[in-house]
C-alpha cells in the first residue's frame, strides 16, 4: 500500500484550481496516473513533470510505477485516495512575462504548477442517488466546482458489464451545477477520457468502426484520432449495459462548453509489443491479463502509454493559461 | 511268441508284445491268459482306430477252475479260448511253485501247460513280471499305425478376421514313444476352462479322430513348444507356463466355444500428451491415468503396438518468464515401462526448477513468476506431434492414436477477444494441425482425459471446451472416473470385450 500522507485529516481544498481526474473505482485512475508519470519521465522535452505534493502522495507515485515497471502488475487499488495529492509542474523557457534585463525586456520562464487530484466517484461518493448529505460529496463535489480542468474516466469494459456511468456522472454533473455561482454552462475544462483502449473488445470495437489509425510512433501502435474519439465514444455508449448510457454525452454537453470538452482514446499500459518484433501485432496485442485466481492480473509486457499526455497537456495548458494573471 | 515255450527276459517279452499289438487289426484282439499263482487272468487288447490299444481283464481263481479238487482242464480251455478267433498268448508269470503245498502255483503250472497242450499255435512265455507289468510297458511301446498321423488341433486366423481350425502336426505315422516336435503357437484369452490342447490322430483321407484333451489358464502370449509322444494317445507339452489337466468335457461343447471371428487390433501407435501445468496433485492424477492407459493397451493389445509419450505445460506469459517446452519423454517406443518414471522424474525436476527461480525472484523483491493459468500448449503438443509422425523420428508402427490428458484449453493462434487468451507464441493454430493430422494418416483416432469432466457433454460447455470436443473425437472421458480398457476400446486399440479362444491360434495368418 501506498504511504499514507502526513496528517490524518483530509486536506481541505486549497491552492489554485487544478485538475481533477474524476472516475470511478477501478476505471484506471492510478493506473493513469502513473503511466502519466512514465510518460512524462520518456518525454522531457514537453516541459511537464508530477511530483507528490507530500512525502506520502510521493512514495506512493514510486510505488505505483514500481508495480507497473518491475513487478508487471496494476497499481493495488488505493483507500482513501483523497488523502493524497499531486501536482502537476511545467517550466516553459521565455514563456513568462516581459522584465526589463540590462537595455531590453526579456520574457522569463514560465513556470507553472496545476493541482492534479485523483476522486474516486464510485460507491457512496459517486452515487447520485447517496450523493447528498455526507460531508465527503460535499468536499468531492466543491473540489471539483473549484477545478479549472477535469478529467472524466470511462471505462467501456466496466461500463460494459455494469452499466453506471450515467448514474455516477448525472449525480455529480447535477451537484457541480447547483453548487455553481454562474448561470449557464460550467467554464471547465473536461476531457473525456475513453480508458483501456489495449483491451481486445475496445481495440476490436474501433478496428470495426474502422477508426483506427497508425500512431506516429516507431512501432506503429494504433489509434483513434482525436477527431473520431467522440464519436466513437457516442458509439461506446450504445454497448453499454445500461440504456441511460447514450445520455452521459448530451447531459456533458449541457454542462459544459463543447468547445471545452475534449475525447480521447487512451491507455495507461499500452498495446503488447512483442520485443523480438519491435512492432505492434494485430495478432498479439494483448498487454492486461486478467486475474485468475489465485494470480492477479498483470501486465504482461512493457508500457506504452497511449493518449495518456494528451488531455493531461491540453487541461494543463488550460489550466495555466486562465490562471495566469 | 509263438512256438515252444520260453523263457525269454522281460525285455525280449516286451518287444514281443508290443509286436503282437502293433500288428493287431482293427477289430481284432490279442488275449494273453496269465496263470499266475493268485489267479488266472484273461487280457484282452486291442487296437483302436487312432491305433491306441485298449486293455480289458477279467480273472477267475483257482478255486473256482477246480472240479472235484482238482483243475477242470477242458473248462479251462473254455475260458481262454479267443472269441473271434483272434491271437492268443498263454503265459505263466509269478513266482514258482514253492513245493507240493503250494497249490495254486501247481495249478498255475498245470493250467500254462494245458494251454500251451489245448492251443499250440498260441504264443507263450514265462516270466516273473506279471502281464500287468509287461503289458503297460508294450502298450506304450507299440509305434503309431502306419497310415495315422498326429495333430494338435489350431485356430487360424483369415485376414479378415475370420476363424478356421487348422492343425499342427504333431507326430508321423510308426512314430514312437520319445519322439519329439517343436512349434510356435499363440494362446488368446480363454475363459474359465483355459485353452484346449487337443490331439487328433488323421488317416491319408483327412478322416480325424480325438486323441486326448488338457487343458490350462494359459496367459495370452506367443509359446514355443515342445510336443513329446508318451504312447498312443498320450502326448506331453513342455513349453507353456502352466501345467495341463486332463479335459473331460464334450467335445462337441468345446468346438462350440469356437467364434466365428477374432477381429484384430493393431499394429498401433499410442501417443499419450499429459499436461504438467496445474498443482502437483492435477499432473499426478493425469500421469496416473497415462500409465492406466498405457498399461492396458500393452495388455490387451492383439497386435505389436509403440508407445510415445508428450509433455506439455503452459506458455510463458511474458518476455521474463520461464516456458517448459513441449517434450517427447519418448518416441516410438516398443517397450513403454520406463516412459512415466522418466515423465514423474521430469515434473519433478521442472517443479524444483521453477520454485527455486521463484525464490530467486522473491529475493530480488519481483513478484514469482507464475505460469499462465488460463491456458496450455496444446497447440504446440499437437504441432510438435505431428512433425514427429512427419518424421525424420520414427513414425512408430502402424494406427496413430492420440490421448490428451489436461485440462486447459489451447492457446489461439491470434488474439481472441472472445476468451481473451493470450495467442501462442509461434502462431499454432489447433484449428489447422488437428484437421491435418487426422487427413495425413488415415485411421488416426483421438481420445481426451479431462479433468472434471463427468460426462461427454462437458467437454462442449464453452467455446473454450471447443478443442476438447475435437480431441476426444473418438472417445472422452474424466481424469476422475477412468476405465482404461473402456478408454482403449473406444480408441480401437483392445477388442470391445474380451475374445475368449478355447484353442490356441496359429501363429501364421490364412487367406481369406
Amino acid at each position: 500500500m501506498p504511504a499514507r500522507p502526513q496528517g490524518s485529516q483530509p486536506p481541505p481544498p486549497q491552492g489554485p484550481p487544478g485538475i481533477t481526474m474524476l472516475g470511478a473505482q477501478q476505471t484506471g485512475k492510478t493506473t493513469f496516473l502513473a503511466a502519466l508519470q512514465i510518460a512524462l519521465l520518456r518525454k522531457p522535452d514537453l516541459g511537464w513533470s508530477l511530483k507528490g505534493d507530500n512525502p506520502g502522495s510521493t512514495q506512493a507515485l514510486i510505488n505505483f510505477v514500481n508495480d507497473m515497471t518491475d513487478n508487471h502488475v496494476f497499481p493495488r487499488p488505493t483507500a482513501a485516495i483523497e488523502n493524497y495529492r499531486w501536482s502537476l509542474e511545467g517550466e516553459f523557457p521565455g514563456k513568462g512575462p516581459l522584465k526589463w534585463h540590462r537595455w531590453w525586456f526579456r520574457r522569463q520562464n514560465l513556470l507553472s504548477s496545476i493541482g492534479l487530484d485523483l476522486v474516486d466517484a464510485p460507491g457512496e461518493s459517486a452515487d447520485g442517488r447517496q450523493l447528498f448529505g455526507r460531508a465527503i460529496s460535499e468536499r468531492f463535489v466543491d473540489n471539483l466546482v473549484r477545478s479549472s480542468g477535469i478529467v472524466v474516466f470511462y471505462d467501456p469494459v466496466s461500463e460494459f458489464d455494469r452499466g453506471d456511468a450515467f448514474r455516477h456522472t448525472f449525480g455529480v454533473l447535477a451537484q457541480m451545477r447547483s453548487l455553481a455561482e454562474r448561470r449557464g454552462r460550467l467554464p471547465h475544462y473536461v476531457a473525456v477520457c475513453i480508458t483501456k483502449f489495449d483491451e481486445i473488445r475496445v481495440f476490436e470495437s474501433a478496428y470495426k468502426l474502422k477508426m483506427l489509425e497508425i500512431g506516429p510512433e516507431a512501432e506503429e501502435f494504433p489509434q483513434v484520432p482525436e477527431g473520431d474519439a467522440e464519436a466513437f465514444f457516442g458509439r461506446l455508449v450504445r454497448l453499454s449495459r445500461s440504456d441511460n448510457a447514450a445520455l452521459i454525452l448530451p447531459m456533458l454537453h449541457q454542462t459544459f462548453r463543447k468547445e471545452r470538452v475534449r475525447f480521447f482514446v487512451t491507455s495507461a499500459i499500452g498495446f503488447y509489443l512483442n520485443p523480438s518484433l519491435a512492432v505492434f501485432d494485430p495478432d498479439d496485442y494483448q498487454n492486461h491479463i486478467p486475474a485468475a485466481d489465485p494470480e492477479p492480473a498483470r501486465i504482461r509486457g512493457a508500457i506504452y502509454p497511449i493518449n495518456v499526455i494528451e488531455p493531461i497537456l491540453w487541461l494543463g495548458e488550460n489550466v495555466a493559461r486562465t490562471a495566469r494573471p | 511268441m509263438a512256438g515252444a515255450a520260453r523263457n525269454p527276459g522281460a525285455e525280449e517279452i516286451v518287444l514281443g508284445l508290443t509286436r503282437a499289438i502293433a500288428r493287431l487289426q482293427r477289430g481284432r484282439l490279442l488275449t494273453i491268459a496269465e496263470f499266475s499263482p493268485a489267479q488266472l487272468t484273461l487280457w484282452k487288447i486291442r487296437l483302436d482306430s487312432a491305433g491306441i490299444p485298449h486293455v480289458v481283464q477279467h480273472g477267475r481263481d483257482w478255486h473256482s477252475l477246480r472240479a472235484f479238487g482238482s483243475l477242470d482242464e477242458a473248462g479251462l480251455l473254455d475260458q481262454i479260448r479267443p472269441a473271434d478267433d483272434g491271437d492268443l498268448i498263454v503265459a505263466r508269470t509269478g513266482p514258482d511253485a514253492a513245493g507240493g503245498a503250494d497249490r495254486d502255483a501247481l495249478d498255475a503250472d498245470a493250467a500254462f501247460a494245458a494251454g500251451k497242450r489245448g492251443f499250440p499255435g498260441a504264443g507263450s512265455f514265462r516270466s516273473r513280471p506279471s502281464a500287468d507289468d509287461l503289458l503297460e510297458e508294450a502298450t506304450a511301446r507299440v509305434p503309431l499305425p502306419s497310415s495315422l498321423w498326429y495333430e494338435l488341433v489350431l485356430l487360424r486366423r483369415s485376414r479378415s478376421g475370420r476363424l478356421e481350425f487348422t492343425a499342427q502336426q504333431l507326430f508321423l505315422p510308426e512314430a514312437r514313444r520319445g519322439d519329439t516336435r517343436q512349434f510356435t503357437i499363440r494362446c488368446e484369452p480363454s475363459d474359465d476352462n483355459g485353452t484346449v490342447f487337443a490331439v487328433a490322430a488323421r488317416d491319408a483321407a483327412f478322416e480325424f479322430q480325438l486323441v486326448s484333451m488338457a487343458s490350462a489358464k494359459v496367459p495370452p502370449g506367443g509359446y514355443q513348444l515342445t510336443a513329446t509322444l508318451l504312447r498312443p494317445g498320450r502326448v506331453r507339452f513342455d513349453g507353456l507356463p502352466v501345467k495341463l489337466r486332463t479335459d473331460s468335457r464334450n467335445w462337441l461343447d468345446v468346438l462350440a466355444q469356437v467364434p466365428e471371428r477374432l477381429d484384430k487390433y493393431g499394429p498401433a501407435h499410442l501417443i499419450v500428451a499429459v499436461e504438467c501445468a496445474g498443482t502437483d496433485e492435477e499432473v499426478e492424477a493425469r500421469i496416473d491415468r497415462a500409465r492406466q492407459l498405457i498399461d492396458a493397451v500393452g495388455e490387451a493389445a492383439d497386435g505389436p503396438v509403440t508407445f510415445s509419450l508428450l509433455t506439455f505445460s503452459a506458455h510463458a506469459h511474458s518476455r521474463r518468464g520461464h516456458e517448459d517446452p513441449v517434450t517427447a519423454v519418448g518416441w516410438a517406443q516398443g517397450d513403454p515401462r520406463d516412459l512415466i518414471p522418466r515423465l514423474r522424474a521430469l515434473h519433478k525436476r521442472r517443479s524444483d526448477e521453477r520454485a527455486l527461480r521463484n525464490e530467486e525472484r522473491v529475493r530480488r523483491g519481483e513478484t514469482p513468476d507464475l505460469q499462465y493459468p488460463r491456458a496450455a500448449q496444446v497447440e504446440c503438443m499437437l504441432a510438435e506431434a505431428g512433425r514427429r509422425l512427419r518424421g525424420p523420428e520414427s513414425a512408430g508402427t502402424g494406427r496413430p492414436a492420440l490421448v490428451t490428458i489436461g485440462a486447459r484449453p489451447a492457446h489461439p493462434h491470434r488474439i481472441d477477444p472472445v476468451s481473451e487468451i493470450l495467442p501462442c507464441p509461434r502462431r499454432q493454430d489447433w484449428r489447422v494441425i488437428l484437421p491435418s493430422l487426422a487427413q495425413e494418416h488415415a485411421g488416426m483416432a483421438f481420445g481426451a482425459v479431462r479433468d472434471g469432466a463427468e460426462d461427454p457433454d462437458d467437454f462442449r460447455v464453452s467455446p473454450l471446451d471447443e478443442i476438447w470436443d475435437h480431441l476426444g473425437t473418438d472417445v472422452k472421458a474424466s481424469t476422475d472416473a477412468f476405465d482404461a480398457h473402456a478408454f482403449a476400446v473406444g480408441l480401437g486399440l483392445v477388442p470391445p470385450v474380451l475374445q475368449y479362444l478355447p484353442f490356441p491360434l496359429a501363429t501364421s495368418e490364412g487367406a481369406d
